[in-house]
C-alpha cells in the first residue's frame, strides 16, 4: 500500500516537473525568411517614417539589424540636420519604442513584426524635398535567415512656403536695401548636381554675393531679386523688370555653372574652375546689368506715356519696357548706329549674340566696353562694333562704369578670353594679301590703310 | 467581318491622340542654348532641324518614345492653351514657340509655362540633344 502511493506520487511530481519544464520554453527556430514590406517612405518634415521589417516564422533568438541611414548617391540627400539620429524599433506593433544602440535594432524572439521609427526635424528653412536609404542589415550569426530587405528609399518634403515655385529654374534670393539675399523659392524639381544642393542649403559663396552686390550696386538702381541657377542648359542669365507699378524692380538671374566650370572645347562637358577665374560668370554678369542700366524706367524710360495704350504717342525709341527718353542710352545708341545713314565698317557687331536685337547690342556693347582690358581709338576706318564700344565709353550714363566695375569684380582683366561662347567678331572687312586683319590690331589697319594696301573684303 | 474591320478601325483611332503635327522651336538665348525645331509631322515620325548649321534629320520614335510622346500630348490636350507664356520683357531668356495644329504659344522663359507644356519642351529637349550629339 505504502509502495503503490509512493510511486503514485512520484508519477505526479514527474508530470508536475516536465508540465513545468515544457511552459518555461520548449520552442526552438533558428530560420525564417526575412522581408521588408515596402521600399519607398515618405513624410513630411517633422513627420516619422516607419519600416516595417517582417519574418516568416518566429525565431527561438534575438535578431540583431544593423540600420544605416545613405545618401552617397542622391542629389537631393537629406542634410544631417534634417533628422533623428537616434532610431527607433518597436516590437510590439507601436505601443512601446526603444532607442537603437549604435545603430542596431533587435527583433525580438517570438515576435514576427518588427517596426523601425526615424523621426525628422521641422525646421523653418526653405529646403528641397530631401530623400535618404533606409538600409537593414541583418547580423545572421547562429540562424538560418533567408530573404533580404531592400534599400528603403525615404522621402522627407519640405513643408514651407516657396514662392514661385512653379516658375523658377533654380533659386530666389529676396535682396533687400542693405544687399541681404534671403531665400525665398526653389525649383524643387531641378537639382543638378550635391554642389548646388549645398549651396542652397548652406547660403551661396560669399564671393558670388560681393560681385553680385559690387556690380549692381555700382549704378543706381540696383537688383530686389536674384534667382541662382545652377544648370548645363545654355543659359547665361537674364533679367527683367518685376516692378508692376511702373517702377524699377529688377530680377536678375545667373547661371552659377558659369562661376566655376568651364566648357571643354571638344567635348562640351563643364570642368571644374576656381571661381570665375575665366571670366566668364563676371561677363554674363555685366551683360545682365548693362541691361538694367539702360532699360531702367528711372533713368532711360518716360513714364508719362503708356505705349502700350497708345503705342502712336512715342516719339522716340519704343520697346517693350516702354517709350524712351530722348537722351537716353538707347535712343542716341538707336539715332546713332540703326537709324543713322552712315555705313559704318564690319563688322558691326561686337558678337553674333549682339546682332538679336538693339538692347542687346547695347548690353553686349557695354560688356565689352567694360571688360575689354585695352580699347583702341577709332577713327573712320573703324569698325561699327568699335564705335558702339566708344558710343559706351562716352554717354554719361554708362561712362563711370568701366572703372567702378573694374575695380571690384574678381578676375575682370580675364573676362574677354578665349571662352568660344563670348568669342568677339574679329576681322576686319578688309583684306591685305588675301587674308583678313583682325578688326582689334588698329596698329595694323591705319599702317595697311596708310599703305593703301586695303581691299574690300567679298 | 464589316464588324471586325469597324472595330479595328476604332481600335486604332483609340491608340493614337496626337494632334499632329506638332512643331516646337527653340530660340537663342545669353549664352548657349540648343537652337532647333522639331515637328512632329506623325504618331511615328518627326523632322529635327539644328537651326544654327540649317540641318536637318528625320526620325523615327522606338515604342518607348511613342507611349511617352502620347502621354504628353494627352496631358498636353487637357489644358486650354494660352497664346502666350512667361514674361515678354524678359532679356535673355530663350523663347520657344509651340504649335500645336493651328494653336501657337509663344514662350517666353520655359520656367513660366504651364507644368504639362515644361514636361514636353523637356521630352523634346532630350530628342533633339541625342540629335546634336
Amino acid at each position: 500500500m505504502i509502495n503503490k502511493t509512493y510511486t503514485q506520487s512520484m508519477i505526479l511530481l514527474f508530470s508536475f516537473f516536465t508540465l513545468l519544464s515544457c511552459k518555461k520554453d520548449e520552442f526552438v527556430n533558428l530560420s525564417s525568411t526575412i522581408s521588408g514590406e515596402s521600399n519607398k517612405l515618405g513624410t513630411e518634415e517633422g513627420g516619422s517614417i516607419i519600416a516595417n521589417v517582417l519574418l516568416t516564422e518566429e525565431l527561438s533568438e534575438d535578431l540583431t539589424l544593423q540600420i544605416r541611414i545613405e545618401t552617397d548617391e542622391i542629389n537631393n540627400y537629406i542634410n544631417e540636420n534634417d533628422y533623428d539620429p537616434n532610431i527607433e524599433y518597436s516590437n510590439d506593433l507601436g505601443k512601446t519604442w526603444k532607442q537603437a544602440t549604435n545603430k542596431l535594432v533587435v527583433f525580438e524572439e517570438r515576435n514576427r513584426n518588427l517596426k523601425i521609427r526615424v523621426n525628422t526635424h521641422d525646421d523653418q528653412r526653405i529646403e528641397f524635398h530631401e530623400e535618404f536609404d533606409l538600409l537593414i542589415k541583418p547580423q545572421t550569426s547562429g540562424l538560418q535567415l533567408m530573404g533580404s530587405i531592400e534599400p528603403i528609399r525615404v522621402s522627407v518634403d519640405d513643408n514651407e512656403l516657396n514662392e514661385r515655385e512653379n516658375s523658377l529654374l533654380g533659386a530666389l534670393y529676396e535682396v533687400d536695401e542693405n544687399y541681404n539675399f534671403t531665400l525665398i523659392g526653389i525649383n524643387r524639381d531641378n537639382i543638378y548636381s550635391r554642389e548646388y544642393k549645398a549651396m542652397v542649403d548652406e547660403g551661396l559663396d560669399p564671393k558670388v554675393i560681393n560681385d553680385i552686390t559690387n556690380v549692381t550696386k555700382s549704378g543706381v538702381v540696383p537688383i530686389t531679386k536674384f534667382e541662382a541657377i545652377f544648370d548645363n542648359s545654355g543659359l547665361g542669365g537674364f533679367v527683367f523688370n518685376d516692378s508692376f507699378d511702373g517702377g524699377d524692380k529688377w530680377y536678375m538671374g545667373l547661371n552659377l555653372l558659369y562661376a566655376y566650370y568651364e566648357f571643354n572645347r571638344e567635348t562640351g562637358a563643364p570642368e571644374p574652375i576656381e571661381y570665375n577665374s575665366n571670366g566668364s560668370f563676371g561677363f554674363i554678369l555685366t551683360h545682365e546689368y548693362g541691361h538694367i542700366l539702360t532699360l531702367n524706367k528711372r533713368n532711360e524710360i518716360d513714364s508719362s506715356i503708356d505705349v502700350f495704350q497708345n503705342p502712336d504717342s512715342c516719339g522716340e525709341l519704343s520697346l517693350s519696357e516702354g517709350c524712351f527718353l530722348s537722351q537716353s542710352v538707347l535712343n542716341q545708341f538707336n539715332e546713332t548706329f540703326y537709324e543713322s545713314e552712315v555705313q559704318y565698317n564690319e563688322p558691326q557687331f561686337v558678337t553674333t549674340y549682339a546682332m538679336t536685337n538693339i538692347a542687346e547690342d547695347i548690353a553686349e556693347s557695354f560688356a565689352y566696353q567694360v571688360l575689354q582690358n585695352t580699347i583702341n581709338p577709332i577713327d573712320e576706318e573703324s569698325s561699327g562694333a568699335l564705335q558702339k564700344i566708344h558710343f559706351v565709353a562716352n554717354h554719361p550714363h554708362l561712362a563711370e562704369f568701366r572703372d567702378e566695375i573694374r575695380n571690384v569684380l574678381s578676375y575682370a582683366k580675364n573676362s574677354i578670353g578665349e571662352d568660344r561662347d563670348q568669342e568677339p567678331i574679329r576681322s576686319f572687312n578688309r583684306t591685305k594679301d588675301g587674308k583678313r586683319i583682325d578688326c582689334t590690331d588698329h596698329h595694323a589697319i591705319l599702317e595697311t590703310a596708310r599703305k593703301k594696301q586695303f581691299k574690300p573684303f567679298k | 467581318m464589316k464588324y471586325l474591320f469597324i472595330n479595328l478601325l476604332v481600335l486604332s483611332c483609340a491608340t493614337s491622340h496626337l494632334k499632329t503635327p506638332i512643331t516646337i522651336e527653340t530660340g537663342s538665348c545669353y549664352r548657349n542654348c540648343p537652337e532647333y525645331r522639331i515637328e512632329i509631322v506623325s504618331n511615328d515620325r518627326y523632322t529635327y532641324t539644328d537651326l544654327k548649321t540649317q540641318k536637318s534629320t528625320e526620325g523615327q520614335f522606338n515604342t518607348d518614345q511613342k507611349q511617352s510622346l502620347e502621354e504628353l500630348v494627352e496631358e498636353l490636350s487637357e489644358l486650354e492653351l494660352e497664346s502666350s507664356y512667361g514674361k515678354s520683357q524678359a532679356r535673355d531668356l530663350q523663347q520657344i514657340l509651340l504649335k500645336v495644329k493651328t494653336k501657337e504659344v509663344q514662350i517666353y522663359g520655359r520656367q513660366f509655362a504651364p507644368n504639362s507644356v515644361k514636361k514636353f519642351i523637356q521630352w523634346v529637349d532630350k530628342l533633339a540633344q541625342e540629335h546634336a550629339e
